[in-house]
């Protein structure tokens, strides 16, 4: 099911609320409305069997975009193509073959437990009982959720609530999965723990995904391409590696002598590159071609007793490239 | 004392600010007793065309009719039932915490976002009131001293409802569910403290049982007021007792809240 | 159409199920509801012996038929809590918290879906108590009640049933127009009210306008009289006439309204 969006834009009328009992009190009477461009003029095709992270701080547009691919809005222009459904008419064909997980809501009865659950969507969703039955232990063991089947749903932890949302969501088989912020208040194994089950599944079954996550660790470990917007606007479109790269391409160089060089050597590099030295080592945060040249340099002065090369952390990155995304993206 | 008023005053101007902001509520809100008006009128009519009558235990139809009038604006005005159910609530969830945490008390709290929520029925009543004596002269207010009457027992009624409310509430911390107790009580309420059937018109029996009750000084008490239907010489031997069920209602509540206070185990939150 | 309609009728069974499998975790709440609905009856009963010792028939109601009234009053009040009431009173929460979301993401027709999401299940001990007392009530009634009565007298309160789910429905539905109503289900109390009084109280215009634009007769008086005074076709094709129209509108208001939902939220 590739999706096809084409110059897809939303506004809503906003009722502009003025400050304060007086302010309230006019209101009653009068109310202000002022237009808000929630997205503007998107386009994105998704191929099949794709991770794509959207991306954006909060009152960017993702949420609108989201609820505008599987249909709970209406545009006020443009098209969205899911294998020629067009999703706000929420044909029950296109229904059965999408499904949203959001993070801060449940789509689970609270009081009794998640399998009562899954055997309604078993009914909605006219799952054929041994399939049904089948993708059911498939998923419970997957997610290692066997013994809390039974349990009421306000018993369990976040992060097996969370696990019982996605087999709820997954159980009908859907060709295209949306996660709205799938591990949000997660602890750190449980994130992991999500990351690998999606990342699994994507390639076991080929479904699309799309997330939306503030943790970049979950859309650098899931997500090749990312989908950036900003002010309702399209960003960036394209390999997560690159924007991070573009955005700061420098990385973390440490390189330990074997003996120290003679300084005049060194001070001569210095006056070319930015390091730091101290004892046996040379440390340097540098784009890739410097750190290139860098090295060669290095390898002729004295052989090493060890080179480490990281990354700079990618939240860090992101931070930097959110405060001013414009200026990274000329 | 300042400091104190001005922090429950904050919490009225906040539910000002929370009703006006749904118009359609308000405007409900303000105008839900009509259609009980509307069916009393009715079936009242039927009876006494059906039976001939003038008069009934002393009640001429008009008289009837604004009597039950104003005791349905009474009613109204002093039912905090939605305000307890809310309380209960923050029981059971644990939101009490919220009002543990912080320096305000429980009881004063919710007592200030009840009158908030409740006034501006206030408002429209009060416009109600004012015109009541010009359109059926002779029923109601005939005297400066009649109203003057009527504010004071309907001051004692609000905080006495609250009061009775308040003690149902506090069983939550014991039985948590006590929704079903609130409500029931309401439902019986309206017909046991004679807002829509005059406690006069009562069989002897079930009237001098409601006599031994705080529940004719809810809606019963004001009303005759009003209505000139209460001799001036038992206006404060009544209030005198009135304001003695508040005394005991709010010590009846500071009560059970202190005993509930040590069962609760902040749950949920 | 068979097809759909069978897949329906389980989806519901289901949703039963799952409704119930619910409420027995909250024994105290199904003792808590019966004692509220214990209560309600005692009070109705009380105020209409009072009105009544003072009135021998109002209209053509007796005391002996106003108590069959009241128990078909009650009869038709808890039918709608057990289907409806979860349900359509909760629709401007579920509205404002965004779950109405999930409902829409269902391949199933979203009107039935928040119609019928939660089924409050325990009031079927409260339906049957109230069919044994309406029986017990008619047997000793002073005139003969014939099985015919009884057919027809079914057939009038599931027309009654239809039209005060039409009436509630759109009520509800407006809080795509109103933000945050969350005061219909105190609205469609006080209208409904007028349909737990017998109807010999209505007359002239206001009675037209009662068995028509807010047609609360046809829910509880039309059943009653059916049932003690003998079928009656007009009146029969008159509440059908009414279903229909009430179940056509509440699906032009329910697509209307969620068209709106749908443009306007963020």
């Amino acid at each position: 099911m590739p999706i096809r969006v084409n110059a897809l834009s939303k506004h809503f009328r906003l009722f502009k609320r003025e400050a304060g009992l007086s302010g309230a009190f006019r209101s009653f009477f009068n109310r202000k409305y002022e237009d808000f461009h929630a997205l503007r003029e998107i386009s994105l095709d998704i191929e099949d069997g794709e991770i794509l992270g959207i991306l954006g701080e909060n009152g960017a547009g993702k949420t609108t975009l989201i609820k505008l691919l599987v249909g709970l809005l209406h545009p006020s222009s443009g098209q969205v193509d899911i294998n020629s459904f067009t999703p706000w008419n929420r044909k029950t064909a296109f229904l059965k073959q999408i499904s949203v997980v959001m993070g801060q809501k449940n789509q689970l009865w609270w009081d009794i437990p998640a399998s009562e659950s899954f055997l309604l969507n078993q009914k909605i969703y006219e799952i054929e009982k041994t399939e049904y039955d089948r993708r059911l232990k498939e998923l419970v063991e997957l997610l290692a959720v066997e013994k809390k089947l039974n349990v009421q749903v306000r018993r369990l932890s976040l992060g097996e609530r969370m696990k019982m949302e996605i087999i709820a969501a997954l159980l009908h088989n859907p060709k295209i999965v949306l996660l709205d912020e799938p591990t949000i208040g997660l602890d750190v194994v449980s994130q992991s723990k999500i990351r690998e089950f999606v990342k699994y599944y994507n390639q076991q079954y080929g479904t699309t995904f799309l997330i939306t996550s503030h943790y970049m660790h979950d859309i650098e470990a899931l997500c090749k391409r990312v989908f950036v917007i900003h002010a309702g606007k399209s960003l960036y479109d394209g390999n997560f590696k690159e924007l991070i790269n573009r955005v700061n391409p420098r990385r973390k160089l440490q390189f330990e002598f074997s003996e120290i060089p003679n300084s005049g050597m060194l001070d001569s590099l210095g006056n070319e590159f930015e390091f730091e030295l101290k004892d046996t080592f040379l440390r340097a945060e540098l784009p890739d071609s410097d750190l290139t040249r860098l090295v060669t340099q290095l390898f002729k002065l004295s052989s090493p007793a060890s080179i480490t090369l990281e990354d700079l952390p990618v939240e860090d990155t992101m931070r930097s490239f959110f405060a001013n995304p414009e200026q990274f993206l000329q | 004392m300042k400091g104190w008023i001005e922090k429950y005053l904050s919490v009225v101007r906040m539910t000002w600010i929370q009703t006006l902001e749904y118009k359609a509520n308000t405007i409900v809100g303000a105008f839900a007793i009509f259609s009980g008006l509307a069916i009393e009128f009715l079936i009242w009519k039927q009876v006494f065309q059906a039976q001939g009558a003038t008069e009934i235990r002393g009640f001429t139809f008009n008289g009837l009719i604004a009597y039950i009038f104003l005791c349905m604006i009474v009613g109204q005005l002093k039912s905090s039932w939605a305000t307890s159910i809310e309380m209960i609530e923050s029981i059971r969830t644990g939101e009490l915490n919220k009002y543990l945490i912080r320096p305000v008390s429980f009881f004063t709290y919710h007592f200030m976002m009840f009158v908030g929520h409740n006034s501006l029925f206030y408002i429209v009543y009060t416009t109600i009131l004012i015109l009541f004596p010009i359109m059926l002269p002779g029923f109601a207010f005939m005297t400066n001293l009649h109203v003057g009457g009527f504010i004071m027992a309907l001051l004692l009624s609000i905080y006495l409802s609250y009061a009775i409310y308040y003690c149902m509430v506090c069983f939550a911390f014991w039985f948590g569910e006590v929704r079903s107790l609130v409500i029931a009580y309401n439902i019986s309420n309206i017909v046991l403290s004679g807002q829509i059937i005059p406690l006069r018109l009562f069989p002897d029996t079930a009237r001098d049982i409601i006599y031994l009750t705080p529940l004719q000084y809810l809606v019963d008490f004001p009303v005759s007021i009003a209505t000139n239907q209460l001799p001036m010489e038992l206006w404060l031997p009544k209030m005198a007792v009135s304001f003695a069920w508040c005394v005991a209602m709010t010590l009846a509540g500071a009560v059970i809240y202190r005993a509930g206070i040590r069962v609760y185990g902040g749950f949920g939150a | 159409m068979e097809d759909s309609v069978r897949r329906y009728i389980s989806l519901w069974w289901s949703l039963f199920q799952n409704s119930l499998t619910r409420d027995m975790e909250f024994k105290a709440n199904f003792l808590g509801g019966l004692f509220v609905d214990v209560i309600f009856y005692g009070i109705q009963f009380f105020f209409f012996s009072v009105i009544y010792s003072y009135v021998d028939a109002i209209g053509v109601f007796t005391k002996e038929d106003v108590m069959i009234f009241l128990i078909v009053t009650f009869l038709t009040d808890t039918l709608y809590m057990f289907f409806f009431a979860g349900n359509l009173f909760n629709l401007n929460r579920w509205m404002v918290r965004g779950d109405l979301d999930f409902f829409l993401l269902k391949p199933v027709h979203s009107q039935f879906l928040v119609s019928f999401r939660y089924i409050k299940s325990y009031a079927v001990v409260s339906l049957v108590i109230l069919s044994i007392l309406l029986v017990s009530r008619v047997v000793i009634y002073s005139q003969p009640v014939p099985l015919l009565n009884w057919a027809a007298f079914i057939i009038s309160l599931g027309l009654g049933w239809i039209i005060w789910y039409g009436v509630e429905f759109i009520i509800s539905t407006s809080c795509f127009w109103f933000k945050n109503f969350s005061v219909s289900g105190w609205l469609s109390h006080e209208i409904l009210k007028f349909s737990t009084r017998p109807d010999s109280i209505y007359t002239g215009l206001f009675r037209k306008v009662l068995l028509s634009a807010i047609p609360m007769i046809l829910i509880v008086s039309i059943p009653t009289r059916i049932l003690l005074y003998g079928p009656d076709i007009k009146y029969l094709g008159w509440q059908l006439i009414v279903a229909l129209v009430f179940l056509i509108n509440s699906r032009i208001i329910w697509k209307k309204g969620l068209l709106r939902y749908e443009s306007a939220s963020s």
